[in-house]
């Protein structure tokens, strides 16, 4: 209690009205000064607008797992499309109708019976946002980035995932501009489940390879 | 100039132990280590250049790359950890 004091001392309005809970009670490390002084220099020479900004973080902010789930829970009814979106995916999900024009490269890799894939980015955070949404904060944290390379079955033991002895992990440190995602193995029985209750079964974790599809 | 093909699908490469200072994508951990060509992805734009807003300097090769933990680690011989690297940064490993 005494720190939370400390955080609003400064602070002349009360701590349930804050108007910009992002700043309130924190202190700006470099990294945030410098990302103010960008922004406003930005802003205040003309190379980006304040409603472009907003627009683009509502965006940022708008983008979640749950695309992603639809894509694999088509994949996984629709073998002709799978196949296609393995091959290509940025095509085929353009095809869709998704305009993904602008966004970077993206890789899938399937789960096989005898294979589980996970991914990571050691030398920074690389993540297919447009997929997936934001990243957790153990994705960027250096514990997950240094672990899962070196001690990959105790990590995921960590996240509640047992992989058998005799299954290969395969982990895909993501070092250049491509994003990749995990397409996880369509649990047994779900196969006939419609499109829509599938996705529902696919989470975040299950296409970053450290978890599986829930059944319910 | 733009790099072309060197190495082959299979092939046994070598990850130069180099320290440079600019930007680059090899992580420490690879440095040193000998993998095995898994896939060509092509030429790319080249992230050392293009860091510092120079795309003068042409694209180079990207390979994925196949370790395997226990030839990194010492650990298990069957995890394995792929890494997308650039040609220049790779070399025929002996033997």
């Amino acid at each position: 209690m005494a720190d939370h004091q400390n955080y609003i001392h400064d602070h002349t309005h009360s701590n349930d009205h804050a108007t910009h809970p992002d700043l309130d009670g924190h202190t700006l490390s470099d990294g945030e000064v410098w990302e103010a002084a960008l922004r406003e220099l930005l802003l205040e020479k003309g190379v980006i607008t304040l409603p472009e900004l907003n627009d683009q973080m509502n965006r940022t902010a708008s983008q979640s797992a749950t695309f992603g789930a639809s894509i694999i829970a088509k994949a996984w009814t629709d073998q002709k499309f799978k196949k296609a979106l393995l091959a290509n995916p940025k095509a085929t999900i353009a095809d869709l109708g998704h305009d993904i024009s602008t966004m970077p490269d993206l890789v899938i890799v399937e789960n096989r019976v005898d294979v589980h894939n996970v991914v990571v980015c050691t030398l920074c955070s690389c993540y297919p946002r447009y997929m997936l949404g934001p990243p957790p904060e153990w994705y960027r944290s250096a514990a997950y980035r240094a672990r899962v390379v070196r001690d990959p079955r105790e990590v995921l033991i960590e996240f509640g995932l047992n992989i058998s002895a005799e299954k290969t992990i395969r982990v895909y440190d993501s070092t250049a501009d491509l994003r990749y995602m995990v397409m996880p193995l369509c649990p047994p029985g779900a196969e006939h489940t419609p499109v829509k209750h599938l996705q529902t079964i696919i989470t975040r974790d299950s296409m970053i390879g450290v978890g599986l599809p829930r059944l319910p | 100039m733009s790099e072309t093909q060197e190495f082959t699908i299979g092939q046994m490469v070598l990850v130069k132990r180099l320290w440079p200072t600019n930007h680059h994508r090899v992580p420490y951990y690879l440095k040193g280590k000998v993998g095995q060509v898994a896939t060509c992805l092509g030429p790319v734009d080249n992230p050392e250049l293009t860091a510092y807003f120079n795309k003068s300097s042409g694209q180079h090769i990207l390979y994925r790359v196949r370790f395997t933990h226990a030839h990194l680690w010492g650990g298990n011989q069957i995890d394995e950890i792929y890494a997308d690297l650039a040609g220049k940064w790779l070399c025929k490993a002996e033997g």
